[in-house]
């Protein structure tokens, strides 16, 4: 098991805990609207993180994304079922989508799943882009008008939702089933010569990452009030998963920092203008090439060889 | 216990087992010997579930188990070791029996655990990563890892290989201990003495096909037997 | 009608066949899933275009250009991104192909813009060639004819020459390929430099007959990675009869059902063979444990 020093990390947290309840008050919108974003890409990686500690990448969490984020808002427009019956509509619908494609993709392995998922996540997009009678198409849907309207009260939604989320996928990786996902990422033939039922729990993690990024895709529908295409693009699949590597595959921390680097970068790059995706390339290139633990990786487990956590 | 009939499997046009019959009783220990490339390991694979043989019957308590997904082999009660040493290396001992362990939650009890890590001699280092254990510790690792699944069956690939005498005796030491405890034990050694001390019977493979069976005294005087490892130098003791 | 859509769907299918054969053999033999040879499609093409549009070359030297550029990059990247990778975990390499392909596309769009735009070659463009009593478009026949002339190319090389042999060698059986003394390394820069020859001349072929975009190469490097699955990883014919189908199935669906997503039936194709027969068409491939 990894030695923490108790102490310290409690008054770390503490700390944390009141920071984020006060930070509201001295903030400006935009930063607030920042942290929101980095928020809802926490959950994002979070969720990838499932699938990334299986060893198995994703390329189409954009996709679920999105569906969470469609179906929540047409709900929302269309009927008057209350606000989290909505939300869980959304994660719903992208968990049946990832057993529909996760299925079929888990029947292959490593490169080939990504590839399927990459398939699956443009498809998808396409849908979202042409399917104009219920999607609205290039125009998006715009006034999608949800219980919580101020930016303050949603930060603090926001932040509650984003805790429950890592409380549940730590406890999930750090428990028998994270064994076994790692177990996979390890050497899968001998997992399953030992018994582990490896395509059950594949897709097992891979719907639960799917619904959590499903939940924050029906949030940030109802946050920004209006959503289109280009926002569940591979792109924006491809900022995930650079995101969930820069910060460190399988752990809490990374995932946030991920998230932040997943938003900060491109926001820090503004005025590098369509050049930006080009430098988020790089990045990612570069990590891999000299920090391939990433952030969490390479300065919190100190103590440890740089190889990732593992275990427990 | 477990019974194979005509047991066959091809490659495109390569035979890699041809017809082979044999069986494994209760509490036995079956020698599986052969030159280099005569489909020992294959047959492992096939046992396992991981080839489909194109003919025959693998019959585990009188079920024919060809056909299951891989992870029920395991779970009905049959564990394997590998030639070349396989274990989740990025994670420690424990983590590696947690693993194996854990996927049969209901039955295991931390008491079996406890008495798997100690038959095979690897109480004390249960907190190591693999990475840091000798290789004759991590080859022992691979049988404790078997031995998760509380098997009926167990598959040993050259379990000795690599190791120096005195591991090695301390190893056959511990597969006696297992046999002891009611499990069956298949296993493929080039080390002939290992063969001679160990085994009650033995089953000798050359080209796919069973050449000889028998007490180990018995096959080791047939004159096929000499024949095929004739040339050959995995014949040796140790 | 639907003879037209079975042309276009072999002309797609040779595309993409180009593109797969290239995406097996850096499979084979450096064991990366490319996506950068998306990006380094797209760039093919808009070199090719540049050449012949601005510089105004002619076609055949727009061309030959362009596929040195593209092995250039090829090189580079295979050096600097893909060799010190090589021993660590396989989900590395995956994420650096994705980053390059991220690059390149971005280069693409940061160079080239949004707009479509088209690559005409000089003395074909516009003209038709007569078949079945129907005529088609000249640029549709030099796709298939260069197509079919760069496979057997390919085939010729991979059987008959030495360079073939080690190629093959290595395919089958990696650590006694390099047990009997063959040069990986040397081989590694010879396979992706074949690749990027037959994925750059995709480029520029299909810019020709359809549209040159930055995102080109997303769509069909899925293609081609799906001609690989549908024949059977491993299998270079079955990757050539794979693409063809999923060429075919696109066009027939784009034809008869609905343009806008004649990705989607590739995919689904995809999907069905996958869901039936998961070794592939032609593949029988067992599982080593």
């Amino acid at each position: 098991m990894m030695r923490r020093g108790l102490s310290y990390r409690s008054l770390m947290i503490i700390t944390l805990f009141i920071g984020l309840f006060l930070l509201p008050f001295g903030v400006s919108y935009y930063i607030l609207h920042i942290l929101v974003m980095i928020g809802l890409w926490g959950m994002l990686i979070l969720g990838l993180n499932l699938v990334g500690s299986m060893g198995y990448i994703s390329i189409c969490h954009g996709a679920f994304y999105g569906i969470g984020a469609y179906v929540a808002s047409l709900l929302t427009l269309k009927t008057d079922m209350p606000f989290a019956l909505n939300l869980i509509g959304g994660s719903a619908s992208a968990g049946i989508a990832s057993l529909l494609i996760g299925y079929p993709a888990f029947r292959v392995r490593g490169h080939y799943f990504a590839i399927i998922t990459l398939a699956f996540g443009l498809i998808i997009s396409l849908v979202f882009h042409n399917w104009s009678d219920v999607t609205n198409g290039d125009r998006g849907l715009s006034d999608i008008m949800g219980p919580i309207m101020d930016p303050m009260h949603y930060y603090y939604f926001t932040v509650f939702i984003v805790l429950a989320v890592i409380l549940v996928t730590h406890k999930i990786l750090y428990s028998r089933f994270g064994r076994k996902l790692r177990a996979i990422r390890s050497d899968e033939n001998l997992a399953e010569q030992i018994g582990v039922k490896t395509f059950q729990t594949k897709l097992l993690a891979f719907l639960m990452s799917a619904v959590i990024a499903g939940l924050a895709g029906g949030m940030m529908a109802h946050y920004t009030n209006y959503i289109h295409p280009d926002l569940f693009s591979f792109a924006n699949s491809f900022s995930m998963v650079m995101g969930m590597i820069v910060g460190g595959i399988g752990t809490t921390s990374g995932a946030l920092s991920g998230g932040g680097v997943a938003i900060g970068l491109p926001e820090i790059l503004r005025f590098t203008a369509d050049a930006r995706y080009i430098v988020m390339g790089i990045v990612l290139v570069l990590v891999m090439l000299f920090m391939p633990s990433g952030i969490a990786g390479t300065f919190y487990l100190y103590g440890r060889e740089k190889k990732g956590p593992e275990g427990c | 216990m477990l019974t194979v009939r005509r047991l066959t499997k091809h490659f495109g046009g390569v035979v890699a087992v041809e017809d082979l019959s044999f069986t494994l009783a209760a509490g036995e220990i079956l020698g599986l010997i052969g030159p280099n490339g005569a489909g020992k390991s294959t047959i492992f694979n096939l046992l396992t579930g991981l080839y489909r043989p194109d003919r025959g019957e693998i019959l585990l308590n009188n079920e024919n188990i060809i056909g299951l997904p891989v992870h029920q082999y395991a779970r009905r009660g049959i564990g394997r070791t590998f030639q070349a040493t396989r274990l989740f290396f990025t994670s420690s001992v424990a983590e590696n029996i947690q693993v194996g362990c854990e996927v049969f939650h209901k039955k295991m009890t931390g008491q079996y655990i406890d008495e798997v890590l100690d038959l095979m001699n690897l109480s004390e280092r249960i907190e190591k990563p693999v990475e840091q254990l000798t290789s004759a510790e991590q080859r022992r690792l691979m049988i404790a890892l078997a031995m998760c699944a509380s098997p009926k069956i167990l598959l040993l690939d050259e379990p000795t290989a690599g190791m120096i005498a005195e591991e090695v005796s301390e190893t056959l030491e511990m597969i006696q201990a297992i046999r002891n405890r009611g499990t069956s034990i298949l296993f493929i050694e080039h080390n002939m003495r290992a063969v001679m001390n160990t085994c009650d019977r033995v089953i000798v493979i050359n080209s796919g096909k069973l050449i000889a069976e028998g007490t180990p005294v018995k096959v080791r005087q047939n004159p096929d037997v000499i024949e095929a490892y004739l040339g050959k130098s995995d014949f040796h003791d140790a | 009608m639907f003879l037209w859509a079975c042309i276009d769907g072999i002309v797609l299918g040779c595309i993409y066949a180009l593109i797969a054969l290239g995406l097996v053999l850096i499979y084979g033999v450096l064991e990366i899933p490319d996506f950068s040879q998306a990006g380094l499609y797209a760039l093919g093409a808009y070199f090719t275009f540049t050449a012949t549009r601005l510089l105004a070359f002619p076609y055949v030297l727009a061309l030959v250009l362009s596929i040195a550029a593209v092995i250039l990059l090829g090189l580079v990247i295979e050096r600097v991104a893909y060799r010190p990778l090589q021993k660590k975990p396989a989900e590395g390499l995956l994420i650096v192909a994705l980053g390059l392909l991220f690059i390149l596309d971005n280069s693409a769009l940061f160079i080239w813009g949004h707009e479509h735009k088209s690559i005409s070659i000089a003395g074909i463009a516009g003209q038709t060639i007569g078949f079945w009593g129907r005529s088609f478009s000249l640029e549709r026949a030099l796709v298939i004819a260069v197509s079919a002339l760069l496979i057997v190319g390919v085939h010729f090389l991979l059987m008959h020459t030495k360079k073939g042999d080690a190629i093959r060698a290595i395919f089958q059986d990696r650590d006694a390929a390099i047990l009997m003394g063959i040069k990986i390394g040397h081989i590694r820069a010879i396979t992706f430099a074949v690749s990027c020859v037959l994925t750059a001349i995709a480029g520029s072929l299909i810019g020709s007959v359809f549209s040159v975009f930055p995102n080109m190469g997303d769509y069909i490097v899925v293609k081609g990675f799906g001609a690989i699955i549908l024949g059977g990883m491993g299998s270079v014919l079955g990757a050539a009869v794979g693409a063809l189908i999923i060429g075919i199935s696109e066009s027939l669906g784009s034809t008869f059902i609905s343009t806008a997503y004649k990705d989607l039936f590739a995919f689904a194709i995809i999907i069905l063979v996958l869901l039936l027969k998961p070794s592939g068409l032609f593949g029988a491939k067992e599982r080593i444990g």
